[in-house]
C-alpha cells in the first residue's frame, strides 16, 4: 500500500520531483538494523501484554488523572524494556519476528500519544469519559494534533472542528451545530 | 467434551536462508475454542518466535491463512482445536504450506505467484456491454444471477488448486478457471471469445480430472467442479 501510494505521488509530481537527500532511506535501515543487533534478557510477547493490560486498564473507557499519568510512565518503562530484547531470527526474508518487534515499537508510540492526549483533555466528550471530568467543556472544541520527534516528546496543537455546513445556513444546517451528545 | 487438549503440531519448516526445511514438532495444552491461527500465535509466544505463517482478517473471508492440515489445504483461521480433534480423530497434526507457489519461509508461500494464474484469466469484466439502464445500476434477472452467484463467493484462498489432482504446472486451477466462468455467465461481459480461448486451451479446463477435489475442500462451500463442467459441457449462456 505504502509502495503503490509512493508510485502514484513520484507520477502526479512528474517533473517538478524535488532532488532526494543523500540519506534518504537511512533511518528505516538504522532502525532496522538496531532491532537485529540488540540485545537483552526482556522477551518482546511479554512487554506486547503488559502494555496492552495496561492500556485497558489506564486508558481504556473509564479514565483519570492517575490513572493516565501512571500509564505514560509506565510506557516509558516499557519503551526502555523493549530495547533489550533479542530477537532470535535475523534474517530479512519474512522474518514476522522482525516485524513484530517494529510493530512494538509502533503500537508503544501511539500508547504514549493517546494518553497523553487524554490527559491534555481534561473533560469528556463522546468516547473519552474522564471520570475526574464528567462535563463536556467548549474549550475543548478542537481537535488535537499530536506531533513525536523523540519517544514521549509529545507537542499538542490544535485544529478548528469544521463547522461549514452549520455555517451555510442549507436546509437542515442546525442540525449540525455544536450541542452535548448525550443519552 | 475435554476442557483442554495437549496437541501436538508438527508443521513443515523452511530456511530460505540456509535452503534448510525440516519438520518441527511442537506440543502444547490449548483450550478447546483456539482457532489455529491463535495456536500459530501460542506457539509464536511460548515456543518458537521464529515460526512463520500468514494472516490478515482471521474470519474466513480474505483467503491468507490457508495451509494443508493433516494433507487437507483448509483456513487455518476457521479450524477450531475441538473441532480439528473430532474431523481428524487425533491431537497430532502435519501442518503444511500449500503446494500451488514455491515456499518463502515455513508456512508462507508467494502468492504473487500463486495469483499470476487468476490475472491471466483477468477476473473482471474486459469489455463491459452497454447499459440498457443507463446512468442506473446494470439489472441482472434474479434467475440469471443465482446461477453463478455461489462463485462469487471465492476469495482466492488456493485451497481448491492445491487440493487438485491435476498438474499445478500447465493448468490454471480450480479458482482461476471458475474466476472466468463467473465473467462468461456475466451478461454484463462482451469479450466471451477472448476468455473461451484460454478456457479451452492447453491449461484450460480440459486438464481437469473431474475428481471433484475442489468442490471438496471448498471453505465457502461452492461446488467449484459444477462450474469446471459447465464450461466443459459448453452450457454457459444458456439460462437453463
Amino acid at each position: 500500500m505504502g509502495r503503490f501510494v509512493g508510485q502514484r505521488v513520484i507520477e502526479s509530481l512528474a517533473d517538478q520531483l524535488p532532488e532526494l537527500p543523500a540519506d534518504t532511506g537511512q533511518k528505516s535501515f538504522s532502525l532496522f538494523a538496531s532491532y537485529l543487533d540488540q540485545t537483552g534478557k526482556e522477551n518482546l510477547e511479554k512487554i506486547r501484554e503488559e502494555s496492552r493490560a495496561l492500556m485497558t486498564e489506564k486508558v481504556g473507557v473509564f479514565r483519570t488523572e492517575v490513572g493516565l499519568s501512571e500509564a505514560v510512565e509506565a510506557l516509558k518503562a516499557l519503551k526502555e524494556r523493549a530495547a533489550n530484547t533479542t530477537l532470535a531470527c535475523k534474517s530479512l526474508k519474512m522474518n514476522p519476528e522482525l516485524i513484530l518487534r517494529w510493530e512494538l515499537d509502533n503500537l508503544l508510540s501511539i500508547s504514549l500519544v493517546t494518553a497523553v492526549c487524554a490527559l491534555n483533555r481534561r473533560e469528556s466528550r463522546g468516547g473519552h469519559a474522564r471520570q475526574d471530568f464528567p462535563e463536556r467543556k467548549d474549550e475543548f472544541n478542537y481537535h488535537t494534533l499530536a506531533t513525536m520527534t523523540a519517544f514521549a516528546e509529545v507537542d499538542l496543537g490544535k485544529r478548528a472542528v469544521d463547522m461549514s455546513i452549520f455555517e451555510s445556513h442549507c436546509e437542515h444546517h442546525e442540525r449540525f451545530g455544536m450541542i452535548e451528545r448525550k443519552y | 467434551m475435554q476442557e483442554t487438549y495437549q496437541i501436538v503440531s508438527k508443521i513443515q519448516r523452511y530456511d530460505p536462508d540456509n535452503d534448510r526445511s525440516w519438520i518441527q514438532n511442537y506440543q502444547l495444552e490449548t483450550g478447546r475454542i483456539l482457532q489455529f491461527t491463535d495456536l500459530f500465535r501460542k506457539i509464536n509466544k511460548e515456543l518458537d518466535p521464529t515460526l512463520a505463517w500468514n494472516s490478515s482478517c482471521e474470519h474466513g473471508q480474505c483467503g491468507t491463512c490457508s495451509v494443508k492440515i493433516n494433507g487437507k489445504p483448509m483456513l487455518a483461521c476457521e479450524l477450531l482445536v475441538e473441532n480439528a480433534v473430532v474431523h481428524f480423530e487425533t491431537t497430532e497434526f502435519l501442518i503444511e504450506p500449500l503446494t500451488i507457489a514455491p515456499v518463502v519461509r515455513d508456512l508462507i508461500v508467494d502468492f504473487d505467484k500463486a495469483y499470476e494464474r487468476v490475472h491471466k484469466i483477468k477476473p473482471y469484466i474486459i469489455e463491459p456491454v452497454a447499459n440498457p439502464n443507463s446512468g442506473n445500476e446494470y439489472k441482472i434477472a434474479p434467475g440469471h444471477l443465482q446461477r453463478y452467484v455461489d462463485a462469487t463467493r471465492c476469495i482466492n484462498c488456493f485451497c481448491c488448486a492445491t487440493a487438485c489432482i491435476s498438474s499445478h504446472h500447465n493448468f490454471l486451477g480450480p479458482n482461476a478457471i471458475m474466476a472466468s466462468v463467473v465473467r462468461l455467465m456475466d451478461l454484463r461481459e462482451q469479450a466471451k471469445d477472448e476468455r473461451k480461448t484460454l478456457l479451452y486451451s492447453e491449461e484450460g479446463v480440459y486438464r481437469c480430472h473431474t475428481s471433484r477435489a475442489c468442490s471438496f475442500v471448498c471453505p465457502k462451500e461452492i461446488d467449484v467442479a459444477h462450474f469446471i463442467a459447465l464450461a466443459k459441457s459448453g452450457a454457459l449462456e444458456s439460462d437453463a
